[in-house]
Parts: C-alpha cells; structure tokens; sequence
C-alpha cells in the first residue's frame, strides 16, 4: 500500500463515518433538535417561520432529505477512494487533498440535488400553488456566485497551465485538478439549470417561498465543489512556483494566495440565499 | 401566484385560467414574458397536463398568451391584444363566475342575476 493511501484511506473513513452521523441525526429530527435544524436553515435564508404547521414540514423536508443523504453517501464517496488508488505515492503538496475534494464535490453533488428533490409533499384533496413566471437558474444562483466561480476557475486553470509548462514536477496531477475543476463548474452549471426548474410543490405561498429559498441555497451550494476544486488548483500551482528556481514564476506564489483570500471574502460576506429570496419575493423581503 | 383548490367547484383549468389572466391583468405578469411550460406547471400544480393545456388554449382564445412553438408561451402585450375589451369583459365574466362558485350560487340562478342587472342598467 503506497503512502497517499496510508494517509488518505484513515481520512475517507473518518470523513464518511463523521457524515453518516450527521445526515443519520437529520433524518432522525424531533424536539427541540428539530426546531434548532430548522432556525439554522432560516438563518442561513434570511427568513423566519410564523406557524408551527410550516415549521413542521420544513423539518420533515430536512427529515427525507437526511434519509436520502443516509443512504447515498457511501456510494458517493467510491470517485474519491478510486482517485486515491490512482494517486502516484509520493504525492506531495495541496494537491495530495484531491481525492478529498473530489468525494465533497461529489457529496455536495448530491445534497443539493435531493434537497430540491426532496421537497414539500402535496395533499390530493388540500389546495396547491405555483408560480406564474418561469424561474431559471439566474433566478436562483447569485450574479456574483455565478460568475465569480467561472472567472475564478478560468484565473485556476490559467495559472495551472503555466504551472504545469513551466515547473514540470506534478504537472499531471496539476492539469488533471485544473481539468476537474472545469469539469466540475460545468456539472454545477447543467445541475443548477435543471434543478430550477424541478417541479416545485407547495400548499400556499409560505411554503412556496421556502421552497424558493431552499432552492436558492442548494444551487448556489453546487458552486462549491468547482470553487474548491479551483481553489486547490490554484494552491497547488502557488506553492510549486513559491518553491521554483524560475524567478519569474514567483509572482504566481503571490497572486495566488491573494485570488484565494478575496474569492473566500466575498463568498463569507454575500449571503448567496438571502439575497435571491429577497430578489425573488421583494414584498416578503420588506416585511 | 396560481392557486388550484380541488376541493372548488371551479374546474381545476378554469381556476389556473382565472390565475394567469388576474395576473397579467394585474401587471405581476409583464407582456412578452414567459410562462412555464404545460408540463412543468402540470408538475408543479400535480394536475394532468391535459388540464394545464386546456388553460392555455383557453388563455391564447382569449388573446392574453401565444405560444410560440417550441420557445414556449409568452404574455402578450395590451397593445397586441385584438380585442382588449372583449378580453377584459371575458376575464369579468371569468371572476363573476368563480365568485358565484364560492357562494354557492347554482348556475342558472346566477344568470337570472346577470338578467336582472342587465335589464335594471337598461
């Protein structure tokens, strides 16, 4: 057994066993569990909760989707274990954290995926609304999440590619991050584009603007795993230029970190979610 | 916003009919733009898409929606519109009808009222 596995095959483990927990205690949500899940969520939305009734079926939402994340993690998991059999040994550097990432790009994936899947429930004989106007992935996914996450893919792949040209060590490890990173903002893009326009099941206009919100935040959530990606492209090609003796590569070690910091500032600050429930429902926003 | 009630004695694709023509009627509903499609709005309402298609071939009777082949269906703009009035006393007649609905009003009794108030205005 090679020494990457040695070292990432404990990680794998400890990581899916942390997330089975967790995606287990969510689909097992009652009490006062239940009402703290269901705030975190309304935080992070911007939003609040006025009937107990709502609160309930935003918490049995969270239930069923906990149960599905139960069930698919495992399976998630198995592109990243099979990248850290194909690692090369002696892997070095940032880029040693790639099968990591690739399991949590995979995994949030899949969370967003059945978070929008998994939505409210219809009764046959209870009343039901829809939106008039079609929604889009614009609607939902923030301008600056959107495009930030393009730009700062493109910015990763760029300085990869000099990367790789001009320092040579790990270069196909460098190529191959930058390559999935591409990969992984065109996955986002396609999955965030279908789920806007998932079939979207709602018994009034409370629930309707949850789902907006609980749509809102699973799409711009998928642009994650190419900002990480991306992310860890870019790392992995600043500390190779940091440690190369091409005095004109150095300026890559100072770019880098800089784009990194920036990226994760402006991603902490905005609040993706809120913004679009507020640009969604501007009367509710008000309220 | 649409509301279906299948619990209203109203058809399910005249209450998505009054929905979208109170709507555009309303300005939440600019002319030019896009409607969802039959199937989506199906899905979402849980409806057939055969009841969602009506709506529509009523909506684009009246004047207040076409449907440009495969781009989908569009409001269309007032100034479009051939018969702004015959669509505005249709879409009257429309809330009339869903109003007796609610009330309970047989049919034919609430056209003996509509008799009356226009016999009373003559």
């Amino acid at each position: 057994m090679n020494s990457t596995l040695v070292a990432l095959l404990p990680a794998f483990a400890l990581c899916m066993v942390l997330a089975e927990v967790k995606y287990l205690m969510r689909a097992r949500l009652h009490g006062d569990a239940e009402v703290r899940a269901v705030l975190a969520v309304a935080g992070r939305v911007g939003m609040t909760i006025d009937r107990r009734e709502l609160g309930d079926r935003i918490g049995g939402r969270l239930r069923r989707q906990g149960r599905a994340m139960a069930f698919a993690a495992p399976f998630v998991a198995v592109p990243g274990i099979v990248a850290a059999f194909w690692m090369p040994a002696d892997t070095s550097g940032a880029v040693f954290a790639l099968p990591l990432w690739i399991v949590i790009a995979c995994m949030q994936f899949t969370e967003s995926s059945v978070a929008v899947a998994e939505g409210f429930r219809l009764d046959p004989d209870r009343p039901r609304v829809a939106n008039a106007r079609r929604r889009t992935r614009a609607d939902y996914a923030d301008p600056v999440v959107r495009i930030g996450t393009r730009v700062f893919v493109l910015l990763a792949a760029a300085i990869s590619v000099v990367a790789v040209f001009s320092i040579g060590a790990e270069a196909a490890l460098l190529g191959l991050t930058a390559l999935l990173a591409i990969a992984a903002l065109v996955v986002a893009e396609l999955l965030a584009q279908s789920l806007a326009g998932h079939p979207q099941h709602a018994r009034d206009d409370d629930e309707l603007r949850w789902d907006d919100a609980l749509r809102a935040l699973a799409i711009n959530d998928l642009y994650v795993a190419p900002f990480g990606l991306a992310g860890l492209a870019m790392l992995s090609s600043g500390l190779a230029a940091a440690a190369s003796t091409n005095s004109a590569l150095w300026p890559l070690s100072f770019v880098t970190p800089i784009a990194l910091l920036a990226a994760l500032v402006i991603g902490l600050v905005r609040r993706p979610a809120h913004r679009a429930v507020r640009r969604l429902w501007p009367e509710a926003a008000g309220a | 916003m649409i509301v279906v009630d299948p619990g209203s004695p109203t058809a399910p694709y005249e209450q998505i009919r009054v929905g979208i023509a109170s709507a555009v009627r309303a300005g939440d509903l600019a002319p030019g733009e896009r409607l969802p499609t039959v199937r989506a709005l199906a899905a979402d309402l849980d409806l057939a898409v055969n009841t969602v298609g009506k709506a529509y071939r009523e909506l684009e009777r009246d004047g207040v929606i076409e449907t440009r082949g495969r781009l989908g269906s569009f409001v269309i703009g007032h100034e479009e519109s051939a018969t702004a009035v015959d669509e505005q006393a249709r879409l009257a007649a429309s809330d009339f009808v869903t109003r007796v609905a609610e009330l309970g009003v047989e049919a034919s009794d609430a056209l003996a009222l509509v008799r009356r108030a226009l016999r009373l205005r003559d």
